[in-house]
C-alpha cells in the first residue's frame, strides 16, 4: 500500500489532471476550429467556433464528468453495501431496471427522454429491480447470480419493447446497452448536475456507516444494528444515481465496477474517501472515454461502452495483479 | 447469570438439542464440548439471542432472552465467530475499531499486548493468517468490556503457545467479573482451567 503522505497528494493531483484534461477535451472534436484555446480562455468571444466549444462540447464534457462521477459513487456504494467486490449496478439489475422504467415511460407517452419524469420512471424501475435481486438472494454469490439473471431478463424486455414498438423517440437498443453522450444538450446538465451532486453528497454523508458492513451481516447484528436497513438507504441512492445516468446517456458498461476498485487500490477501503475518490476516478475515466469516442475516428462516434471497457478492464486487471493479496 | 431450563433447539428442520438444562454463573468460564454436529454452536447462538428456542426457558440475568431487543443484547454480550473472511483491505486495527469507535486506546493496547496482536496490528486484515485473524476476532469480542463474552472455537487455529496465553487472558478477564462461554473442540483434560464443562454428547 502506498504511504499515507503520498495518498494525501494523490487526489488533488488527479483533480488537477482532470481539470487540465477537461480543457483539452474542449479543444478537440470533429469540427475543425482554428485556435480553440483563444475561445476556451475567452468565453466572451462570439462566432461559430465559440458555439461549437461552449454549446456543443462544453455540456458534453460536463455530462461526462457528472455521469462518470455518478457511476463511480454508485459502484462504490453497491460494493460496500453488499460487502461484495462483484456488486456493480449493471450486475445487480439496477441499470437494466432503469432502462426498462425509462422505455416504458416513453412508450406510454408519459415522458420524453432526458426530462425529469423519465428519470423518475427510471428511478422506480432501478429501485424495483435492485430490491428484487436483493430480496431473492441469500448470499454474496447468489446476489451475483440472481443479479445477472434479473439484468438479462429486464434487458430482454427492453429489447422486446423497442423492437415491437419501433419508436425512434425511445432510442435504440444500442443506446440502452452501450450508452452514448452524443445526444447530451445543455438542458441535460440542468437535470444531471443537481441530482448527481446532491445524491453524491448524501452518499458521502452516510458512507461512514457502511464501513461496518465490511464486518459481515452477522457481526453487524451482534452489534445491535440492522444490516438490511443500512443497505436499503444505499440502494435508494444507487437507484437514483444510476437512473439519472441511464435515462440521459444509456447504460455505460464496466465503469461502476472499475472505478471503486481502482480507488480502493490507491487510497484504501474506508468509505468516505472511497466515495470521493471513486467519483473523481469515474469522472476521469468517462471523460477520457468520451473524448476518445468522438475524436478517434471522426466524423464517426464509437460506442462509449466499448471504450470504457477498453480502458477500464486493463487498468483493473493490472492493479489486481499488483495487489493480488488483497483479493485472496 | 444464565439459566437454561429444559430447552429444545432446532437447526433448520433438524432438532439438535432436546430437554437440555444448565446454569452458568456470573464471573465464570464455561466450555461447551461434544462431537461434531452435536449442537455446540447452536447452543451458543441461542445464548447469544441469535436463534430462538423451540421450548423451555433461557434467561440472562433473570430475564427471558427473547424479551431483549437487539440493542439491549448488544449492550450485555459480544460474540466472536469461529471464522471470518474479509476482502476489503482495512488494517487489523481499523477492523478492531469498527463499531467500537468510543473504546479507549488503552483498552486496545491492553488487548494487543495480551493477545499478541502487536506485530500485525497495522497489517491489512486480508494478509493475516487464520490464527492471527481469529485473535483479532477474539479481541473484538473483548473490546467493549461487556459482562458476557461468547467465543466459538477460540483455540481452533492457535499454536500451543498462543493457546496458553489465551487461557491466561481468559482467566484474567474472569477475575474482572466477565462471564465467558466458549465452544471447544478438545478433551476434558485440557479444559481443567474452566469452571464448568457442558458436554453435549
Amino acid at each position: 500500500m502506498m504511504a499515507l503522505k503520498s495518498k494525501r497528494v494523490l487526489l488533488p493531483a488527479i483533480f488537477l489532471l482532470l481539470f487540465s484534461f477537461s480543457l483539452f477535451a474542449l479543444s478537440v472534436g470533429s469540427a475543425e476550429i482554428e485556435s480553440p484555446w483563444r475561445h476556451i480562455f475567452s468565453p466572451s468571444l462570439t462566432g461559430p467556433a465559440h458555439d461549437v466549444i461552449w454549446q456543443i462540447r462544453f455540456p458534453r464534457v460536463l455530462a461526462a464528468l457528472l455521469v462518470g462521477a455518478a457511476l463511480g459513487v454508485a459502484g462504490a456504494l453497491s460494493q460496500s453495501a453488499t460487502n461484495n467486490p462483484l456488486a456493480d449496478p449493471s450486475i445487480i439489475g439496477t441499470s437494466a431496471g432503469a432502462s426498462l422504467g425509462a422505455t416504458i415511460a416513453v412508450l406510454l407517452n408519459i415522458a420524453e427522454i432526458g426530462t425529469l419524469p423519465t428519470t423518475i420512471a427510471a428511478v422506480i424501475g432501478a429501485l424495483l429491480a435492485t430490491l428484487l435481486t436483493f430480496a431473492s438472494s441469500r448470499s454474496a454469490l447468489q446476489l451475483v447470480i440472481v443479479g445477472i439473471a434479473t439484468s438479462a431478463l429486464l434487458s430482454a424486455l427492453v429489447g422486446l419493447i423497442l423492437t415491437v414498438a419501433n419508436r425512434p423517440d425511445a432510442r435504440s437498443i444500442s443506446f440502452w446497452s452501450l450508452g452514448s453522450l452524443a445526444l447530451v444538450t445543455s438542458k441535460s446538465i440542468y437535470l444531471l448536475a443537481p441530482v448527481i451532486l446532491i445524491t453524491s453528497a448524501i452518499a458521502w454523508f452516510i458512507s461512514q456507516k457502511l464501513d461496518l458492513l465490511a464486518l459481515g451481516d452477522r457481526e453487524v447484528r451482534f452489534l445491535g444494528l440492522n444490516p438490511q436497513r443500512m443497505r436499503l438507504f444505499a440502494f435508494i441512492l444507487i437507484a437514483i444515481l444510476i437512473a439519472t445516468a441511464v435515462s440521459t446517456v444509456g447504460s455505460i458498461a464496466f465503469l461502476a465496477l472499475a472505478a471503486p476498485h481502482i480507488t480502493r487500490f490507491l487510497i484504501g477501503p474506508r468509505n468516505r474517501p472511497l466515495i470521493i475518490g471513486s467519483a473523481v476516478i469515474g469522472a476521469a475515466l468517462l471523460l477520457f472515454a468520451d473524448t476518445a469516442a468522438r475524436t478517434v475516428a471522426p466524423p464517426f462516434e464509437l460506442p462509449i461502452g466499448l471504450i470504457t471497457s477498453l480502458i477500464g478492464a486493463p487498468i483493473l486487471i493490472l492493479l489486481l495483479r499488483r495487489s493480488g493479496e488483497v483479493w485472496r | 447469570m444464565i439459566k437454561i431450563d429444559s430447552i429444545s433447539l432446532a437447526y433448520g428442520a433438524r432438532t439438535v438439542i432436546e430437554d437440555f438444562s444448565a446454569e452458568i454463573s456470573l464471573s465464570s468460564i464455561t466450555a461447551i464440548v461434544g462431537s461434531n454436529g452435536v449442537g455446540k454452536s447452536t447452543l451458543l447462538a441461542a445464548i447469544a439471542g441469535e436463534l430462538s428456542i423451540q421450548s423451555g426457558v433461557l434467561e440472562i440475568n433473570g430475564r427471558d432472552v427473547s424479551e431483549f431487543s437487539d440493542k439491549e443484547l448488544a449492550a450485555i454480550r459480544s460474540v466472536a465467530q469461529q471464522s471470518h473472511s474479509y476482502w476489503m483491505a482495512y488494517s487489523a486495527e481499523e477492523i478492531l475499531r469498527l463499531g467500537n469507535e468510543c473504546i479507549s486506546d488503552s483498552r486496545l493496547l491492553h488487548l494487543s499486548n495480551h493477545l499478541g496482536l502487536k506485530s500485525f496490528l497495522h497489517q491489512r486484515i486480508t494478509e493475516l493468517s487464520g490464527g492471527q485473524l481469529q485473535r483479532i476476532e477474539i479481541a473484538r469480542a473483548f473490546m467493549r468490556e461487556l459482562p458476557l463474552v461468547l467465543l466459538d472455537e477460540p483455540f481452533a487455529s492457535q499454536d500451543l503457545a498462543s493457546q496458553e496465553s489465551l487461557i491466561e487472558f481468559f482467566k484474567a478477564e474472569r477475575v474482572l467479573g466477565r462471564t465467558i462461554v466458549l465452544v471447544a473442540h478438545r478433551d476434558r483434560g485440557a479444559l481443567e482451567w474452566c469452571d464448568q464443562i457442558i458436554d453435549l454428547n
